[in-house]
Order: structure tokens, then sequence, then C-alpha cells
């Protein structure tokens, strides 16, 4: 019942909202209910047994079974971390809403806790058609945050994220129907459990794009690409963040990005590991291809929150090379880029969006010489700045290590451009921050000088130093986070090419 | 060559019942000399004719299959199946909700009110026809008693010139798609010798190997009943004609012809052995999904008037379902092509009746054409309305978890099944293209800021389209029984196939 309660929680919540009247009420009540779910969250690791690889906490409910559709929830070490991660940074993005959001503030929290069951969901549904359901009903909530809370072309921004994100995703959809229909004539009896999926020998042919194992993992790994996004689908991603309300670019950044990435490593990857060998030269390519693509744009960029997301991209394309590593580092690396990206890129996001509260200009020439006028700021930037350039002791160092640890061990073609990436990465963020904090005066600062802004509030502070704090946890004490992957990141990298989910018999 | 059994008439009471009750108010109306009869007495003998009518179908029901086991009866002109069963009383459901939006719509609250209950009624008698007609000849009956009523309800409209217009457009080319009908059907008369569905069936392998006659007349009813189910490339009417219509005929129209005509061209599919080994009949069918739906979809997409998107997409929706068609004609799996096929047109068929229901709520006075402009800001006015416009629009782009996305699953289900993997592939994509036109009136909605319509108070349709946005919603995620139930009414039909 724990996960249950954990993915439909929020929903519950979003509907105690709607009866909520009155901006501060409703605030102040969806930071306590976020909290609430936050804790109620962290009650998986107390029921999680780290030493097995299978699937625990297991509910399997018969749902739609004439096609063996269960409602059928699971979690394991590689989703463990990226459900306290979405949890994790509810909180925090209701915080950050208190100044951002100002219209129309009970349907925002409605959306933001719907759009949390969405995710929570995602990750933890073991049942192909479940994972669908809440797949597609995560763009839902997202497409209402940024086209109601949205910049000045947020509706082509929300429409062209719904559309890009859905045309991935009926792909799959045909995929998961197709496999449905194999389990059923393998089988005898139809499943749309991923467990069963798992079992299943998918005729494979190299080099053809016609065999049935090439064109599902296609059908899938689109779907995923899209969401990540792998360079070159990627376009969908800079309008939205710059579109979004700062609230949602953390989500989106932190959390939704992950569904991609835990795509791959749940679902196409696992399922088709012949194609996926025989394929992973491609998606190397393109992940090295949107390192490098995605760290030049960043650096031309004059828009601050438009460096942020050209940077998504480039470090996404990092969790994509760790996959196709295919091997322990680079999976390991892979999933703890994941959470790293989730926090440095969420906090990246949030500093963005204080500093456009106060000067409503996301403008790099505009600015100059801010570290005199708001000094705590800047400190903050420039830790969360370290955090994203992969700086030892900061959580960035840990993965993109690993990471490349595993690039060089499969191929140094795509490892080398990868390592030359990091650099790049260094030199668009510093360069960024050169610009804002330090020389001379810009416009804005100029300003200041007139009508002086306050550094950062209490809230502010508040909402930064969990954060902060994990920033460090996460570089100084890695293990402390990989241990509890440990059992199912090995399981997966040694039985790569027949990779199956167990569960405990009599476990409930 | 008819010959009318007991049976058939325990099958056609409840179109008697129904015609009698049309005649109470119209009878009233012309036993009055002066003034209007009161609107709502009229809309009385109209619910009471069709909850009549419903006692009927479920007491036959009964009747039927006890003449069948004990009784030994032959089968007539008339069949009452599990299809009859679910889309009659589907059609009984959407007569009593016409009728209420009619009361309530400002365009058909008006004079001679009582000529378009009885009107309404005699359409509903027509569809009934053809929902349990098991004879090519009957089925022309019923569609053609089904049309007139329709065309007349059109042109009935007080609005000059688009009603008129449309009226004139559908008369016209609705009576040359009933000839090219009743052609089809000389020529399968002239090739079987019969024109009892029951006994082409038992004839019609051999005739697709040996008459190439038959095989015309095979394509010319097909080609008749696609018009009325607006394939492309016969699809051109619909938007003019939705739009013209006034909203509550348009819902009526949308939703009930589009189950008639389907249910028809189901039957007439289902009596066709041997289709399966034709594959010229199988490509035409296929080209005419894939050109369907991108043709609803693709027009859909530059319409500011919602009527007129509406009815691109009921076009496009026409094409999904003629996947299940030609499924259903490749035979492989019989039983769950046709669950599949019935599930999407049994749950569009609800989206239908609320998506053009609702429109009927923004018109503010008669004639007035509602389009995307007008729901701006709609939101901020009239959350709860905006919500179920909402829960309609996700639902046709069949988002889940709503009743739209399982319809989908379902229905590519069977395309997967049948290894029609080419018609699945085309069917998503358009539904990536139609997500688009239906996130529009949303973005309308929500995002744009504007002073949008006041709505006025129609406490009924409001009520009805509570009724089908929470059955939206809902019967998604417990779509699982009613999957069951549409197979368990569909399965008797197969095996009495097999039997004979």
């Amino acid at each position: 019942m724990l996960l249950s309660l954990v993915v439909f929680l929020p929903m519950v919540f979003a509907l105690l909202l709607a009866f909520a009247r009155g901006k501060a009420t409703i605030r102040m009540a969806a930071l306590v209910l976020s909290i609430v779910e936050f804790l109620v969250s962290l009650l998986i690791l107390k029921h999680f047994d780290i030493r097995s690889a299978e699937l625990q906490l297991v509910e399997n409910v018969p749902w739609v079974s004439r096609f063996g559709i269960n409602y059928f929830l699971g979690i394991d070490g590689i989703s463990l971390w990226l459900v306290i991660l979405t949890t994790f940074l509810l909180p925090i993005t209701v915080l950050a809403s208190w100044k951002s959001i100002d219209e129309k503030v009970g349907g925002f929290h409605i959306c933001l806790f719907a759009l949390q069951t969405a995710m929570l969901g995602t990750f933890l549904s073991m049942d192909s058609i479940l994972f669908y359901v809440f797949w597609e009903l995560s763009l839902i909530p997202m497409y209402f945050i940024i086209g109601i809370w949205g910049g000045p072309r947020r509706i082509y921004a929300t429409v062209k994220f719904f559309l890009y994100t859905m045309l991935g995703s009926v792909l799959m959809l045909i995929g998961i129907i197709y496999m449905i229909h194999l389990t059923g004539k393998v089988n005898g009896v139809f499943s749309a459990s991923f467990l069963d999926f798992y079992k299943l020998e998918i005729p494979f042919v190299g080099g053809s794009l016609l065999s049935p194992q090439a064109l599902l993992f296609f059908a899938f790994a689109l779907a995923f690409a899209i969401k990540v996004p792998l360079f070159p689908f990627h376009t969908w991603l800079p309008d939205a963040h710059v579109e979004a309300p700062t609230p949602g670019s953390v989500i989106l950044a932190g959390v939704m990005l992950k569904m991609g990435t835990y795509g791959f490593m749940r679902l196409a990857i696992p399922l088709f590991p012949e194609a996926s060998v025989y394929w992973s030269w491609l998606f190397c390519l393109l992940a090295v291809a949107g390192i490098i693509y995605g760290a030049l744009v960043a650096m031309v960029q004059t828009d601050i929150k438009k460096l942020v997301a050209y940077s998504s991209v480039s470090h996404m394309g990092y969790v994509i090379l760790g996959l196709f590593a295919l091997n322990s580092y680079g999976a390991t690396g892979a999933l703890y880029q994941m959470l790293s990206h989730g926090i440095s890129t969420g906090a990246l996001f949030l500093l963005v969006g204080m500093i456009y509260e106060r000067t409503h200009s996301r403008e790099i020439s505009k600015y100059g010489g801010l570290a005199i006028a708001l000094p705590i700021y800047s400190i903050v930037f420039f830790i969360v700045t370290l955090s994203s350039i992969a700086v030892p002791i900061t959580n960035g160092f840990i993965g993109e290590f690993f990471i490349l640890l595993g690039a060089f061990a499969k191929d140094k073609t795509f490892a080398i451009p990868a390592t030359l990436g990091v650099v790049l990465g260094a030199t668009y963020m510093l360069w960024m921050f050169k610009k804002v904090f330090f020389g001379v005066e810009g416009e804005i600062v100029r300003q200041m000088d007139k009508q002086p802004h306050r550094d950062l509030s209490k809230r502010e502070l508040g909402l930064m130093l969990p954060l902060l704090i994990v920033i460090f946890w996460m570089g100084i004490f890695p293990d402390h986070f990989l241990r509890w992957s440990k059992s199912s990141l090995d399981h997966y990298v040694n039985n790569f090419s027949n990779y199956e989910l167990t569960i405990t018999p009599g476990a409930k | 060559m008819f010959k009318i059994s007991d049976l058939d008439l325990a099958i056609s009471s409840p179109f008697l019942i129904l015609f009698l009750f049309s005649l109470i108010p119209i009878t009233q109306r012309v036993f009055r000399k002066s003034g209007e009869q009161s609107m709502n007495l009229s809309v009385g003998y109209g619910i009471l004719g069709f909850l009549s009518a419903m006692g009927a179908v479920l007491a036959n029901k009964g009747i039927y299959s006890y003449a069948f086991k004990r009784a030994g009866l032959q089968e007539g002109s008339l069949i009452h199946d599990g299809i009859y069963n679910v889309a009659a009383m589907l059609v009984l459901i959407l007569g009593i909700a016409t009728l209420l939006f009619l009361r309530e719509n400002i365009a058909t609250a008006t004079e001679r009110f009582a000529e378009k209950v009885f009107l309404v009624m005699n359409a509903a008698v027509g569809m009934l026809i053809v929902l349990s007609a098991n004879d090519l000849i009957v089925m022309f009956i019923g569609i053609e008693t089904m049309s007139l009523a329709i065309y007349i309800l059109i042109a009935l409209s007080r609005e000059e010139f688009l009603a008129k217009e449309a009226a004139f457009k559908y008369f016209i080319l609705g009576s040359f798609a009933t000839a090219i009908f009743l052609l089809g059907v000389a020529y399968v008369f002239g090739a079987a010798k019969t024109t009892m569905l029951s006994q082409i069936m038992e004839v019609s392998s051999e005739l697709f190997k040996t008459n190439g006659l038959f095989f015309i007349g095979v394509i010319l009813v097909i080609l008749g009943l696609c018009f009325k189910i607006s394939v492309f490339p016969f699809h051109a009417w619909t938007p003019d004609v939705y739009q013209g219509a006034p909203t509550p005929i348009t819902t009526f129209m949308a939703a009930g012809v589009k189950l008639v005509g389907f249910v028809a061209l189901l039957r007439f599919i289902l009596c066709l052995t041997g289709i399966e080994k034709v594959p010229q009949l199988l490509n035409l069918l296929q080209w005419l999904a894939v050109f369907t739906m991108l043709a609803g979809n693709v027009a859909a997409i530059v319409q500011d008037n919602l009527k007129r998107m509406l009815a691109y997409s009921s076009v496009a929706h026409t094409g999904y379902l003629l996947i299940g068609i030609v499924a259903i004609a490749m035979g492989r799996f019989p039983i769950d092509s046709t669950t599949g096929f019935l599930f999407y047109l049994y749950s569009y068929f609800f989206m239908t009746i609320g998506s053009f229901a609702i429109i009927g709520i923004f018109e503010s006075h008669e004639g007035k054409s509602v389009t995307i402009e007008d729901l701006k800001g709609l939101a901020t006015r009239h959350p709860y309305t905006s919500l179920i416009f909402s829960v309609f629009l996700l639902s046709l782009a069949g988002i889940p978890p709503l009743l739209g996305f399982f319809g989908k699953f379902y229905l590519l289900s069977v395309a997967v099944q049948s290894d029609l993997y080419w018609l699945a592939f085309w069917g998503v994509i358009s539904s990536v293209i139609g997500a688009y036109y239906y996130l529009r009136p949303i973005v309308y909605m929500y995002m744009v800021d504007g002073n949008s319509i006041v709505l006025p108070k129609q406490y009924m349709t409001k009520l009805i389209l509570w009724l089908s946005a929470f059955s939206i919603a809902l019967l998604g995620l417990t779509s699982a029984p009613l999957y069951r139930g549409v197979e368990r009414s569909i399965k008797k039909i197969f095996s009495e196939q097999s039997l004979n």
C-alpha cells in the first residue's frame, strides 16, 4: 500500500487544495502537504531491502484482465532515488512559487500536485499500460503550467512541448500493444507486465531496421529520446524552459527529463538487449553530439535561462552516453548523473527565477558586477555553478566521472570528445558567471544603486539550503546514495543480455 | 420475398411504439386552433415514447432468445442481437437527450416545436430499423426514414441562409448516395438472388470467386454507406451540414447517424464471407481509412468555427473506426476485432454527444456560429464548463486515462493483432495531428485572456453534459467490465454463425 499512498497522496492533496480559498492559505497548505508527501516517501527507505535486486513493495491488482493489464507498482534500486528526488523537489517548487506565481494560485498548485502523481506513477509502474497512462498524464498538468503561468510565447512553447512528446509516445504505444500480443502468442496468456516483457525473446537481425526487435527498440527509444531530450530531438526544450514559470522549469528539468532516461534504463535497453548493443554507437554518437552541441549553443546565449536550458541538453547527453556504454561504470554514473542533474539544474533554474523576480530581465549583457550588489545570492549561485560544471566534492563530479570511465572502457572515440565537453561546460558556465557577477557594472546593477534590491530572503535561503546540502552530501558521500542502488545496478549490468526482475514469492 | 413473421412483429414493437407516441404532440398541434402548445408537454410525450421503446427493446431481448431456443423460429428480416441491444439503447438515450437539447437551445425552442419532436422520434424509428435490419431493403427503408426526417429537421430552422443550404446539400447528396446504395443492392440481388444478409452470407464466398457483378454490387453498397458515415472522399458535406444545422440536430446527427451507419456497415461486412480473399476490397478499405484520417485531421487544423472543427474531427474518427472495419473484414480474429471496433464506436458516441452539445450552450443567440475566439477567457468566468469541455476534447484526442484513450488502445490492439501495423502507424500519427486542434480550444479557454460569452442557464443540457463528462472520465478507468460486456454481447452472433 505504501507505493500507492506515495503515488496518489498528491492527487488527494490536489483535490483538497481545490477547496482552499485565499492565496496565503493555499500556499501554506501546499507547503505543508508537500512536506508530508516527502516524509511519506521517506518511509520507502525504511521498508526497502538494500541487499535485494528484486522488485520490492509490490502491489499487483488486475485491471483489464482481458489484456493482462494490471495495476502493478514496484520499486527497486533504479527507481528508488528518482522517486525520492521527485518528492524532495516538490516542497522546494512550492516555496519557489510563492513570489513567481501570483495569479490563479489554487489552479497552479492543483496542477503541480497532479503532475507529482503522474511522475511518481511513471517511475513506479511495472505494467506497460499503467506506465503509459502515467507517462501521458504527466503532459497535461505541465501543459497547463507552461501555458497559463508562462512567459509571452508560452502558448507556442506549450503546444510544441505537448505535441513533440505525444508524437514520440504514440509509437511506443503501438510497441507496447505489440509486446502484449507477443506475450499472448508465446505464453498463451496476455500480459502487460514489464516482468513478462523481459522474458520475451524477440528476433533480431543485425543491420536490418525492419527486424521486429529493431523496430520496437526504435519505437520505445524515440519516445524516450524526445523526453530526455537527445540531440536532435531537443528543440522543444529551450522553448519550454524559457517560457515556463520557475517552478515549472524546476520540475521539467529536475524530474520530467529523467522520465526519458529512466525509460531507457527500465525499458528500451533491457527489453531489447541485442538491438541496444548493435545500435549503441548511434546513441553514443547522438549523446556526444548533444554534449558538444548543447555546450556550444549555451556559450552564445544571451538569456541566462536559455543558457541553463541548453546546458541541460548537454548534461543529459552524458546520461545517455553512460547508459549506452553498457557497463557498470556507465550505468552507475548515469543513474547518479540523473539525480545530480535534477538537483543542480533545478537549483540553477531557481536562482535564475529569483533574479528575474527582482529585475525582470534575464539578459546576460544587462548584468555585470552583481556580486557586490547581492553577495549572498552570488555565493549560492557560485556553489551551484561549481556543481553544474562537475567540480570535485560536488555532486556533478561523481556522475560525470563514472560516465567518462564507462565511456573510456567502451570506446575511446566517444569518450575523448565527451571529456572535451566537460571543459566546454566549465567554459560557458564560468563565462556566464563572470559576465553576470563580476566586471563592469551593467545597466541593471547601476539602477540598483537607486532602488536597492534585497538579497536573498529567508524563504529563498530556506529553499536553497536543502539543495546546497544535497549538492555537497552527494559529492562527498556518494556511497550513501549508491549503496541503495548497488544490488539493482549490479543485477542490471551482469544480466544485461537476459535481464529479468523477480518478486519474492509471498511478498506483498 | 417479404414474409412478415411473428418474430418480426415483436422486434418491430419499439418502432411502432415510438411512432405512435410521436403522433401525440403533432396531432394535438393540428387540433389546436390558435397559439402554440406547451413545449414541455411535447417533450414529455416524446420522452415517454422513448422510455416505452426502451422497455420494449428490453422485453424483446427475452422474447427473441426464447423464440430461438424453444420455438426454433427462423430469422426474419429483422434481428435482435447483442449489437442491436446496445446500439438501440444508445439511440433511445440519444433521443431523450436531443429532445432536452431542442427544448433548451435558443435556435430550436421556437414555433413548430411539436413537429421537431415528431421528426426526431421518427428519425429514431429509422435508426432502430437500420440497427435491426437483416435485409438490405429493410436497411434501405430505415436509412431513408432516418434521413428524410433529418433533412426536414435541418430545414425547419428559422435561420435562413446556412441551414437551408445545409438541408439542401444534405438532401441532394444524400439522395445521390442512397441511389448508389440501392443500385448496389440491385446488383447484389441479381447475383445472390436474395437481399437477406443471412442468406447472402451463405453464398458470398462463392460469388466473390465467380461473379463480378456481386463484387460491383458490394462496392456500391459500401460506398453508399460511406456517404452516411462521411468517409473521404464523400465527406465534403459534413462540415457544411454540421455547421448549418441547429446544434441539437447536429448532435443528433453526429452521434446517431454515425453509430447507425457504422452498424449497418459492420453488418454488411460481417455477412460478406470470403471477403478476406478479395485483396482489392481490403485495399480499398485500407486506403479509405488512411485518407479519411488524414483528410479529417488536416482540414480540422485550419478551422476557426468550432462546429466545423468538430465536424472534421468526426471525419477523422470515421477513419479510425475504418481501421476496425478493415480488421473485421480480414476476419482473422472476428470476435476481438468486432469488440474493439464496437467499444470505440460506443465510446465515440458519448464523446460526440458531449462535445457537440456543449457548443449548443455557447450559442448566445440564434444563428450565432461559435468560433474559437469566443472561448477566450472562458475558464475564468465558467471554470466548470471549461473543465467539462476540456475533458471531452482530451478524450477525443485520446489522452489517458479518459475513455477515448482506452477506445484508441482497444482499436490499435485490433490493428496490431491483425498485423495492420501500417494502419496503426497512420492512426497514431494522425491522432497527434488531431491533438493539435483539440488543444486549441483549451488554449483559448485557459491561456488567453478575454471577455468570454456569458452562458445561458440550460439546466437539463448541463446535467447531460456533466453526466457524459463523468462517464467519460470514469468509464475509462473501469473499461475492463465494459469491454467484457461488449464482448459478451457479440459472442452469440459469432457462435451462431459458426453453427450455420
